[in-house]
């Protein structure tokens, strides 16, 4: 029932504005046992998983959310995602059954702090994916690496915002 | 040096050196084993031609991988191989699918990432595959896990994402191989194009991704841009009429539900598990489920030899289902457009109850299938350009696009001329299918109940 979770999640907030945005919350909340276990790889921008670009597109594609495209200062497109009036709909008849009452619950406890990762800075939010991503028992390390991978000082302050950021979605080893 | 040839239907001869190293690693017997796991899972239920190997397409990614270097070396300085590891690259083509359990992907939810479990065999000390490798460089186990791994293993160096891009991207080695080859033996002839074009119009061009940051890309010129385009239709046909045919991914779905069903009676049943056949007993999971002697002797053949003993076992549920999969007795499916599954969540519970008045196990007897969600998937572009990598969009580049802040680069949806891949690659109703499946003589009363 992950399109559930997820529609759930995005309902929760007035919009995303980005699918990186949704990329790297989804992963870092997954880091902290959210159920949607998406699999994610590693690319430029920290972790990405195409089976949650799909699951956007099933959703968009089923109505139950809305992308509009934006144009960037650099000139690029982004995707802003919000729930669709179907979507809040269908949502709240699923929510009254048995089912919808028990995976509600599962993904309740996520809502919080998913609205916290909307309201992140985008920079902060990749590297703290991209740490999360790289953490393997060693905070220093996971920075080292995703300095290296992102190609910043280690000492950048961005770099300690964003281990802290992924500290509070990573169990410690 | 003297040549061993094999004889291949796509490329005629695959010709690899005599007593060389990659001889060595096609004869380790894990690559062997994939001589019987068959490429396309159970399509030769709709598709009867379909019976070819993962130990034939393995072949025609390393023949493909070299076709590739030996045109890379030849065209490109050293310094664009720095950081170059051509064994690990050959290697990686080659055994990238060693860890698929019996039918491939059909199976791949019960039996595990075979992803993962590549990198595990590659890893694992006494795995042969590892010894040849190691003999060959003792980094070189790492080097060829880091190539194919999702994540990266533990000490391994991140490798470059373009070369990544050459064992699993949109346009890989790997599916420049299947894609004809399974149109070949499936006898649907949607997946041809021009693939020695594709491989010998590859460029290499460093792109500046964000401040300091810049990474090579393959990109490709606007001349390659039909051939390309003929790739990318070929993969929609082929995945619109083999790899999603509604009877094949059914008859998948029902071989899934019967391993759930062994799987869950020998949770509380001792002598059923015990009259596993050995390597079966990786259905247990634990410590048998890691077990990788076991899995090099998990093959099509022990699969369905264990589902034909089923077919006469006590368990009704399981022994009917055994006998529906083996005698391919006809599986109804309903498909559902527009829509994701917790939104008819009410009918499916319904259909549940019905099959339950039917005395139906309804957690065996009705099930779903989300195509997209699945391993196979048509070309579908990262939506932002930021998000673009070698990885995930097939980019093409042309001097001319720098004006107006653009890079030169560009996703092969967004080039001129080429709008109507828009048609395949953009969000759609068909984008979203569910299908649902049940006994085909419930058909007309549980299709009245999706309705």
């Amino acid at each position: 029932m992950k399109d559930y979770w997820l529609s759930k999640l995005i309902s929760s907030v007035e919009k995303v504005d980005s699918r990186k945005r949704l990329q790297k919350s989804i992963y870092l909340l997954q880091r902290a046992d959210c159920p949607l276990k998406c699999d994610y790889l590693l690319h430029y921008y920290g972790p990405y998983s195409f089976e949650l670009a799909d699951l956007i597109d099933q959703l968009k594609g089923a109505e139950i959310i809305k992308e509009s495209a934006d144009l960037t200062g650099y000139g690029n497109r982004r995707y802003i995602s919000q729930i669709a009036g179907k979507g809040i709909h269908v949502l709240g008849e699923f929510e009254k059954s048995k089912t919808g009452k028990d995976l509600y619950a599962q993904i309740e406890r996520f809502i919080p702090l998913f609205q916290e990762l909307n309201k992140e800075d985008l920079w902060i939010l990749e590297l703290g994916a991209t740490i999360a991503y790289y953490y393997e028992g060693n905070w220093q390390d996971a920075q080292a690496q995703t300095a290296g991978f992102k190609k910043i000082r280690k000492n950048d302050r961005n770099l300690l915002k964003a281990t802290n950021l992924a500290k509070e979605f990573v169990p410690a080893n | 040096m003297a040549q061993k040839l094999f004889r291949d239907p796509l490329y005629d001869y695959i010709p690899i050196d005599k007593d060389s190293w990659l001889l060595e690693l096609i004869n380790c017997p894990e690559v062997q084993r994939l001589r019987y796991i068959s490429q396309l899972g159970l399509a030769n239920f709709t598709y009867p031609g379909s019976t070819h190997s993962r130990f034939s397409h393995s072949l025609g990614v390393l023949h493909l991988m070299q076709l590739c270097l030996s045109y890379l070396k030849h065209t490109y300085s050293k310094n664009h191989f720095k950081l170059l590891n051509e064994e690990a690259l050959l290697a990686a083509a080659l055994l990238h699918d060693i860890g698929h359990a019996p039918f491939s992907h059909a199976t791949e939810g019960i039996f595990g990432n075979h992803e993962e479990r590549t990198v595990e065999i590659i890893l694992n000390p006494d795995s042969e595959v590892h010894r040849v490798l190691s003999k060959r460089a003792k980094s070189l186990p790492l080097k060829v896990a880091s190539l194919i791994a999702k994540r990266l293993p533990m000490g391994a160096k991140q490798p470059p994402l373009w070369q990544k891009s050459l064992i699993s991207s949109q346009l890989d080695m790997d599916r420049l191989d299947y894609l004809r080859r399974d149109s070949l033996c499936s006898g649907a002839e949607y997946g041809n194009f021009d693939w020695f074009r594709i491989i010998h119009t590859m460029q290499l061009k460093e792109k500046v991704i964000e401040g300091k940051q810049k990474g090579v890309f393959v990109v490709w010129l606007d001349k390659s841009k039909y051939a390309l385009e003929e790739y990318i239709f070929s993969r929609f046909y082929m995945y619109q009429s083999v790899y999603f045919h509604h009877t094949t991914r059914g008859f998948e779905g029902l071989l899934k539900q019967i391993l759930q069903c062994a799987q869950d009676i020998a949770k509380n049943n001792n002598s059923f598990t015990k009259a596993l056949l050995s390597p079966m007993k990786i259905l247990l999971g634990g410590k048998e489920g890691k077990d990788l002697t076991k899995f090099q002797k998990l093959t099509d053949h022990v699969l369905i030899a264990q589902v034909t003993i089923w077919q006469d076992i006590k368990n009704k549920t399981l022994s009917d289902l055994s006998t529906r999969l083996l005698c391919r007795k006809g599986i109804g499916w309903e498909p559902i457009t527009k829509k994701v599954g917790f939104e008819i969540a009410d009918k499916t519970t319904r259909v549940r109850e019905y099959l339950k008045e039917k005395e139906l196990d309804n957690n065996y007897y009705f099930f779903e299938d989300k195509t997209r969600a699945e391993a196979y998937k048509p070309y579908r572009r990262a939506a932002e350009p930021k998000d673009q990598s070698p990885v995930n969009s097939i980019m093409l580049f042309d001097p001319k696009w720098t004006k107006a802040g653009e890079t030169g680069f560009r996703e092969i949806t967004q080039v001129p001329g080429l709008g109507r891949l828009s048609a395949i690659t953009e969000v759609d109703d068909t984008s979203s299918i569910l299908r649902y499946y049940f006994p085909k003589e419930h058909e007309r009363e549980i299709k009245k109940l999706l309705s």
